[in-house]
């Protein structure tokens, strides 16, 4: 049945309270927003990053939201489009299983709910209703052109973080969606190796937090827009039967995607984080000289053969482009998989620090990406065991559990990613103090005391 | 040639006896109950039936597949050997997919990566 999807989405999210939200999905979520603002200032360090926010204070927009580690405000619809951008120029936020989520639903929260002065417990609200929308409606536009960072589901669940925040009631926030539905948001694979990747995710926070102020005059959006065999889903991906849009709606409130959040390790495509991880396990606990490894086989996540030298083993010049082409950036690389798996070895970790110009060129990497040899394994699941011979025979084996979604089996602390994402842009005291608003949130009661740390 | 024909042989024998498998990812939907014509630029050419539980091949060309993937034999040979799939030839902009097919057919190249790492 897809009769009614838009009215019952929008019912959904309007009619969700703070209270009716089970308490580990609130600790998921503030997890998520630590993850996701170490994520924000990670991207902001990086030089498209940069790039952006100076143009858009250059704009001059009228200062209502927080630009994360700018130093100034602008308007919400472009605050949220600058914050969402810099959550995803690094690949290093979260996801659901079909979706990523984090990205533009922490960015469009923050700031509209900063323009609105709304509660700790109004962001959560909002930041679960963008995580169960976002997760469902990736479930279902499951193009093998359009997946992961690439889906068009976030034309639906921007304008209802936002619309909520805003107080839309149930007319307005199918309006909201209505208009952020107008143009179908696919997107051009070609561009996942330039700065504008970003966009990806900064349009759609753009244009979700606009609709959501429009609907809010007055201007109305089909409240069929979801269903309709012309309405958006129907557009945006070739479902092969509609009766499968009941998964927008199927459970909302009762099973909790947010449950199913993994807050990305690594700033890579998630399906290299098994191998990276192994890596980095057997070189900080042996002595592993990059000049003296003869081989790197990997037995990794069969699915991760499907982006493994994306571009690499297509393009013979494909350094020589990020060395000399605009257009051709470090973020190729974090698809690709070669430079992240071979930069760990000789590095001894992977961050963003590695991804600078002078490590992407370095000859010592490149002889390194040459010795790895990768065997998609089915029954490996999402692990990966990575063996490390050396010229004298001496050889190391790690194996990496990973589960169906990707969690380390030991946990990850977003908090010690945040120290370090942000280290160069604040204090200890500074991080400390955000981590602790975090954590006591739905006592904030008004998310100005937190953006106003995060300028 | 025979690279190519192998290549098919395994994905068709594969398949058969994988479609449960297959079955259980986004992928099927949009290959099975298909046709497509594969070409081997400037060679042969090649009609690729995939049904819901088997797949075979002859060669020749079809005016009614849902798609036609024409590729240098070089590219041909990577996906068959398990390391590029139609996505990643694409990136590479030496493949060229109408619009309308591109759902099927980039679906169609990663299931023939993936069952060609089987072998």
């Amino acid at each position: 049945m897809r009769e009614g999807i838009t009215r019952k989405v929008a019912e959904w999210a309007y009619n969700l309270k703070y209270e009716h939200i089970p308490k580990e999905v609130v600790a998921c979520v503030k997890n998520q927003l630590v993850n996701m603002i170490a994520t924000i200032y990670a991207g902001s360090i990086m030089e498209p990053g940069q790039r952006i926010i100076k143009a858009v204070k250059n704009w001059g927009d009228k200062p209502e939201s927080t630009v994360i580690s700018g130093g100034y405000k602008t308007s919400m619809r472009n605050a949220a489009m600058v914050n969402s951008y810099l959550a995803c120029i690094l690949e290093f936020e979260d996801y659901l299983p079909e979706s990523h989520v984090g990205d533009v639903g922490v960015p469009t929260a923050l700031a509209v709910g900063e323009s609105y002065g709304s509660s700790g417990k109004e962001i959560i609200t909002a930041l679960v209703i963008g995580n169960e929308v976002g997760g469902r409606t990736g479930e279902v536009l499951v193009d093998p052109v359009h997946v992961g960072h690439a889906s068009p589901n976030h034309a639906i669940d921007v304008p209802l973080v936002a619309g909520k925040l805003m107080g839309l009631d149930v007319e307005q926030l199918m309006d909201a969606m209505g208009i952020a539905c107008t143009h179908v948001q696919g997107n051009t694979m070609i561009n996942w190796a330039a700065d504008c990747k970003g966009m990806l995710t900064g349009i759609p926070a753009l244009v979700g937090v606009t609709s959501a102020s429009l609907a809010q005059a007055g201007l109305s959006g089909s409240h069929e827009i979801l269903e309709h065999s012309l309405g958006y889903c129907n557009m945006a991906s070739n479902i092969p039967d509609l009766s499968r849009l009941e998964i927008i709606t199927r459970d909302l409130g009762v099973e909790w995607r947010t449950l199913k959040l993994v807050n990305k390790p690594f700033p890579v495509v998630a399906y290299y984080n098994a191998p990276i991880d192994a890596i980095l396990k057997i070189v900080n606990r042996n002595k592993v000289e990059p000049e003296n490894v003869k081989e790197i086989s990997i037995r990794c996540p069969f699915i991760m053969m499907l982006t493994a030298g994306f571009y690499s083993l297509r393009y013979p010049d494909f350094y020589e482009r990020i060395k000399n082409r605009r257009d051709w950036t470090y973020q190729a690389l974090l698809i690709d998989g070669y430079y992240p798996m071979a930069i760990s070895l000789v590095d001894r970790e992977y961050t963003p620090r590695q991804l600078k110009l002078e490590k992407i060129l370095d000859p010592k990497v490149h002889g390194v990406i040459k010795k790895i040899k990768l065997k998609g394994d089915p029954a490996i699941g999402s692990s990966a065991e990575v063996t490390i011979t050396m010229k004298d025979g001496t050889s190391y084996t790690q194996f990496s559990k990973y589960d169906q979604f990707f969690y380390p089996e030991e946990g990850f602390d977003v908090k010690k990613k945040l120290y370090d994402m942000a280290s160069g842009v604040k204090s200890r005291e500074e991080i400390e103090e955000i981590i602790s608003m975090i954590e006591k949130l739905e006592k904030v009661d008004d998310i100005n005391e937190l953006t106003k740390l995060l300028a | 040639m025979r690279e190519i024909e192998e290549g098919l042989n395994h994905f068709c024998k594969a398949y058969e006896y994988l479609w449960r498998v297959v079955s259980g990812t986004q992928y099927y939907n949009y290959i099975k109950n298909k046709m497509y014509n594969l070409k081997v630029k400037g060679k042969k050419s090649y009609v690729l039936t995939v049904e819901p539980e088997t797949a075979h091949f002859e060669e020749g060309e079809s005016g009614w597949v849902a798609a036609t993937v024409e590729m240098e034999e070089e590219d041909w040979k990577s996906v068959f050997r398990g390391e590029a799939n139609f996505a990643s030839v694409a990136a590479a902009d030496r493949l060229v997919v109408n619009k309308d097919a591109q759902n099927t057919a980039l679906a169609l190249g990663m299931v023939m990566q993936l069952l060609s790492l089987l072998k």
